[in-house]
């Protein structure tokens, strides 16, 4: 059976109007804006850090976002035009591995966006990353909630302009569930995963391949017995993925988190060529079939690998697929939230 | 739950998120300081050479959990990783990142921070080994699963493909899937490097002089330095870390075994069970964590003493 993500019950997590710690912040960081020659602004508000780039007018704040009904703050990162926003874009990214691989490529996209008058927030959920919060109580539940503080914050601060939604792997579930009440949104999903069964799968195969790697160098095993979740978790290539999390996504379809609403969505995957089928293909058929939503398809030709550390150190900026991958987003989110370039 | 992973009370409330500057570029960090009386010193935690710098949060919980014993810790982001701005390149061992450790250890000293002690990963071990030995205030470097020789990130894998036989390499060549791989443009790449080695390794082989070298002479110079200056260093390895063979390895020229002898106690050496580089074990980099916890506390408590 799925679940819906209006049936997940946010609990305690549902959370009010999240607020910066520093109430006055906002209207200080606009004031008080000194550059120099290498954009940073020297004059940091406590609690936050602004920096400010010239040659592209925009503006980036990075800090820890006050959540009024609960202690644990978020970590936040804000692209801004310097003018007021055209638009706004919430960013959800993956966990674990997928996060840390994605990384990059989300902030170049929202500086990205930026510089196109479009202002995003990305975040960290509680339990990852800087945020605070007890990594063993992440749950897609928790996720979402997240998501809910990101996109109250960042329409307090860009009100009555439209919004989308981006959300890349487990990303774009919980970013199909934060969109679900703007109804007319536009989703862009990077990669996204049909259900959280294959995240799962994925994190346990890298976890028996790291284990298959120790053994071979001094018969340790990083991987667990059985399917890896032994004690309430999996190890996985470093990471500590609670069983908590896997339960709670249980029956969740990135179909049903995107629910019935007819919206733009554009899934861009990259993939090699002679890749039959990819992930995202099949998360694109399956919401062609269950939604009345437009659903368009970008494969671009590349190879990423999620859990495993084969990978390019080119910079991601000269990568040529990220290079495609950030131009047809932006070009795309521009196009359905603006109806274009600014003249 | 492990001691290390416990809650330290330590949160975001704690912390001072920054963007500094270091040479062109402006890099993101984050300062942990302690609820106590403001100290004179910090960790800088040098990422690795993880985009983030380090995995599951091992970053947060070693900041987090100096600080509740009175410590300071600041981690930052390199340049093209992150929050910060520019382009990170190719990370290369022989071309640490030393510009952006400085540039983290110059906002420091405008915090007031007077001495400074740097931790590092692999490529980030380089990198704060470079920093602290050009920084007069170094009072401490941990340096984990640190590399003794060079190569580009990655560039393991293909020294080991170099060390094979030509007839194996030619038999290797002519399969399917390495044909199919020279579609990919960085499988292409691996390919022109395993291959370059391999060259390199046919004419060393040839002149009788070219033998390898056991440690980087860079490197050498470096911890001559800091040895020289009684800087406290502390080695962490996993006993299966290839780098901890290399460590060995380098241990057998007479040049480096002088010099660790040289350092006496100054220098601690610290060898935990499994695979320690790259934090891919949780229980290896819990254990490592609570060493680099316990040597800071250490150190820093004789500093005061002093």
């Amino acid at each position: 059976m799925s679940l819906a993500p209006r049936s997940v019950d946010f609990g305690n997590d549902r959370v009010p109007r999240p607020v910066f710690g520093d109430a006055s912040f906002p209207e200080r960081a606009r004031a008080g804006v000194q550059m120099n020659a290498n954009s940073a602004q020297t004059q940091q508000p406590a609690g936050f850090a602004v920096r400010s780039d010239p040659m592209t007018s925009t503006r980036e704040v990075a800090g820890f976002l006050d959540a009024a009904s609960q202690p644990d703050r978020l970590f936040v990162s804000l692209a801004l035009p310097a003018a007021e926003p055209r638009a706004c874009v919430v960013i959800s990214s993956s966990l674990f591995a997928e996060s840390a691989r994605n990384y990059r490529r989300e902030v170049i996209l929202a500086r990205a966006l930026a510089a196109r008058g479009i202002a995003s927030l990305r975040y960290h959920y509680r339990g990852t990353g800087y945020s605070d919060g007890d990594p063993a109580a992440l749950s897609f539940g928790s996720m979402c909630a997240d998501a809910t503080t990101a996109f109250a914050e960042l329409r307090r601060r860009s009100p009555g302009v439209p919004t989308g939604f981006v959300g890349t792997r487990l990303g774009a579930l919980v970013a199909a569930a934060a969109a679900r009440d703007e109804p007319s949104a536009p989703i862009l999903l990077w990669d996204p995963i049909a259900t959280a069964a294959t995240f799962f799968q994925d994190a346990i195969k890298a976890s028996r391949a790291g284990g298959m790697i120790a053994l071979r160098q001094l018969g340790t095993s990083s991987a667990g017995g059985d399917d890896g979740w032994a004690g309430g978790s999996l190890d996985s290539v470093g990471y500590r993925l609670p069983l908590g999390l896997r339960t709670s996504l249980e029956g969740v379809s990135l179909a049903d988190c995107v629910g019935p609403a007819a919206r733009p969505i554009l899934i861009v995957t990259v993939v090699p060529s002679y890749e039959p089928t990819p992930q995202a293909e099949t998360a694109a058929e399956l919401l062609r079939a269950s939604t009345a939503s437009s659903v368009d398809l970008r494969r671009i030709e590349g190879r990423l690998s999620w859990w495993t550390s084969r990978d390019s150190w080119d910079p991601d900026e000269d990568h040529p697929a990220t290079r495609e991958v950030i131009a047809r987003s932006a070009e795309w989110l521009e196009r359905r939230l603006t109806g274009g370039p600014a003249s | 739950m492990s001691q290390v992973m416990a809650p330290t009370g330590i949160t975001s409330r704690d912390e001072q998120p920054a963007f500094f500057e270091a040479g062109d570029e402006t890099l993101f960090g984050i300062l942990t300081r302690p609820r106590t009386e403001p100290v004179d010193s910090a960790l800088i935690m040098v990422p690795s050479a993880e985009r983030l710098g380090y995995r599951n949060r091992v970053g947060v919980m070693l900041a987090h959990r100096l600080a509740a014993l009175g410590h300071q810790v600041f981690r930052f982001n390199y340049r093209g990783c992150g929050e910060s701005t520019g382009k990170a390149g190719r990370f290369r061992l022989d071309d640490p990142f030393t510009t952006d450790a400085i540039g983290a250890t110059e906002w420091l000293r405008g915090q007031g921070v007077e001495r400074l002690l740097y931790s590092g990963s692999c490529f980030g071990a380089r990198t704060a080994l470079a920093a602290a030995a050009r920084e007069p205030a170094t009072a401490g470097v941990i340096v984990v699963a640190m590399p003794m020789t060079d190569y580009a990130s990655g560039g393991r894998g293909t020294m080991r493909t170099a060390r094979a036989p030509l007839s194996s390499l030619a038999r290797q060549t002519l399969r399917r899937k390495t044909l199919r791989g020279l579609r990919d443009r960085d499988v292409r790449r691996i390919y022109a490097e395993a291959a370059r080695h391999k060259l390199r390794g046919l004419l060393r082989r040839s002149d009788s002089a070219g033998e390898a070298e056991k440690i980087t002479p860079e490197l050498l110079r470096y911890l001559t330095s800091l040895i020289e200056r009684r800087v406290p260093l502390l080695f962490i390895y996993g006993e299966a870390d290839s780098a901890y063979k290399e460590f060995l390895e380098a241990r057998g020229e007479a040049g480096f075994e002088r010099l660790l002898r040289q350092a006496g106690d100054a220098v601690e050496i610290r060898v935990i069970p499994g695979v320690l580089h790259g934090w891919t074990s949780i229980p290896a980099g819990e254990t490592a964590v609570g060493l680099m916890t316990e040597w800071v506390c250490r150190v820093e408590r004789r500093t005061r003493t002093a």
